[in-house]
């Protein structure tokens, strides 16, 4: 039998080998210098540019049903104490925390961050790592592999979701975030009308929704691969709705709040009398369902819903293709 | 007693030579021959005849590491008495699933060049084995080599079953990746 060769074959390792295996797993050493650039990158709400019009890409959807099995106690407990996270270089950092922030959070939600990619995944054993290719490479489960070019996940800290983490693609090879600052929620008020000077900003809604404040005074609404446009007004979070577009929200200061875009329109759609205008998706259109959770979610079972709104992000077995309509997946749903 | 004295009482024909090698590698040898075999009689046997093979090839052999020396042997004695039972699938200990796994490396419809004997296709392997990080690489031998169960492993790893599984898995593919790549596997005519 063939598989009796390699059998054989493998019983000829180099003595070193053989021996060396007993000795268990590997202490990992955490290199602290690349997580704080990752830190301090994924801090930060990355941006990219292009022109004047800020693009903000964000999540990007999952390829794979959800488990059934539990979505976070079961995390392999070892992978949450890696906490090197982030094995590669990052090419550059954003400036939101100071260094010592830095490693107050990671001392706080090193594991928690592993935790929330896993469970945000649906698998124990997603490993997660930025590329210097400039991919993000994610793998879940036994096959499935996605590179990304940007992707955002939950950060827990004290078993809440305080922000998120979005690291971006610029091109083929550089990671990098853009100055920026990182927003609580509260501080809202404070940061619209700190960011009329043009400097973006970027704050979340107790969850994976971004909301960037740009210079002209927009409000950028961040749910998928396009931007959606929404004048400055402070009550510009109440529901909003397009014959084929919804975009929801409660308020700002509502720790509820979600988005749902589904789907983008084909061209730019402004809704009277609120104030909205979608922009036109410059690729395929986007789905992109409500993004919204807390740990509690999670622990409850209840999965996040996104949709894979891009057409060729599926790295499968090794092998880039181009997912059809077919392949689109709603993998979680709350 | 250390390796070099025991291999120097086999130099010397001296039957305490297997009595200590015994010893100092009973539980080590043990482990193997259970991991292959489920019969305690077979594990016995096999057992024997690998401290009777090192006595029969030491000398010549001045074996370095001893306990690898004699795994080797037990090892391959093992395996050859589940060949001959001609029962792989009903061998028992974790042999079945052992080559089940391995079958991943070599698909349907493919087979192993004959052109590459047992040292060249070892050499290959040897050369992947070495390119893996140091975790996925012990984990690879330790359930290739040692046949050591999931469980196993992934209590001396700290790992879940599910993220050995995975390890494995990923690892049997990257192997068929790169037995492929290195022109190892062939279509079968």
């Amino acid at each position: 039998m063939t598989s009796d060769k390699l059998l054989d074959a493998i019983g000829m390792l180099d003595d070193d080998l053989i021996l060396d295996a007993r000795k268990g797993r590997q202490a990992v050493d955490i290199p602290w210098k690349q997580i704080l650039a990752a830190a301090a990158l994924v801090a930060v709400f990355s941006v990219a540019f292009a022109g004047k019009e800020a693009i903000i890409r964000t999540f990007h959807g999952i390829i794979k049903e959800p488990t059934t099995q539990d979505l976070y106690a079961g995390i392999d407990e070892t992978e949450k104490k890696i906490g090197g996270l982030f094995d590669n270089e990052v090419k550059t950092a954003g400036d939101g925390f100071s260094e010592d922030e830095i490693k107050c959070f990671l001392e706080k939600n090193k594991y928690d961050i592993v935790g929330a990619i896993a469970a945000e995944y649906g698998e124990f054993d997603t490993t997660y790592k930025i590329s210097t290719d400039g991919f993000y490479h994610v793998s879940l489960g036994e096959t499935t592999t996605l590179l990304l070019d940007s992707i955002t996940l939950p950060v827990f800290a004290d078993n809440k979701i305080i922000s998120c983490i979005t690291l971006l693609k610029n091109g083929n090879k550089t990671v990098y975030s853009v100055t920026s600052k990182g927003l609580r929620i509260d501080n809202l008020n404070k940061a619209v009308s700190e960011n009329k000077n043009g400097e973006l900003a970027f704050f979340y809604v107790n969850g994976i929704n971004e909301i960037a404040v740009s210079s002209e005074n927009k409000i950028y609404l961040i749910g998928g691969t396009d931007n959606v446009n929404i004048d400055n007004q402070t009550d510009l979070f109440k529901n909003y709705a397009t014959e084929k577009n919804t975009v929801s929200c409660k308020t700002f200061n509502s720790k509820s709040n979600c988005i749902a875009v589904t789907p983008l329109p084909e061209e730019s759609v402004t809704v009277p009398d609120k104030s909205v205008s979608i922009d036109a998706p410059t690729e395929a259109a986007a789905e992109i369902k409500a993004v919204n959770i807390t740990l509690d979610d999670i622990l409850a079972k209840k999965i996040l819903s996104v949709e894979w709104n891009e057409g060729y992000n599926l790295l499968n077995g090794g092998s880039y293709r181009k997912c059809d309509e077919s392949q689109k997946m709603t993998l979680l749903h709350i | 007693m250390d390796d070099i004295d025991i291999v120097n009482l086999f130099w010397n024909r001296d039957e305490a030579a297997v009595a200590e090698m015994s010893a100092k590698y009973g539980n080590f040898c043990f482990s193997i021959a259970n991991n292959i075999l489920s019969d305690q009689r077979d594990i016995e046997e096999c057992l024997n005849d690998a401290y009777l093979t090192v006595w029969n090839t030491v000398p010549p052999e001045r074996p370095t590491v001893l306990s690898a020396f004699l795994g080797k042997i037990l090892r391959r004695i093992c395996l050859n008495k589940i060949r001959n039972k001609n029962a792989q699938k009903r061998g028992g200990g974790q042999t079945a699933l052992v080559l089940d796994e391995l079958l991943d490396c070599v698909p349907s419809g493919k087979t192993i060049d004959d052109e590459f004997d047992q040292k060249e296709l070892a050499a290959k392997i040897g050369e992947f084995v070495g390119k893996l990080n140091i975790n996925d690489r012990r984990i690879f031998i330790c359930r290739y080599w040692y046949f050591d169960s999931i469980a196993d492993i992934s209590e001396k790893f700290g790992y879940s079953q599910s993220k050995t599984k995975t390890t494995l898995h990923r690892l049997r593919t990257r192997l068929l990746t790169y037995l492929e790549k290195e022109g190892v596997l062939n279509d079968i005519r």
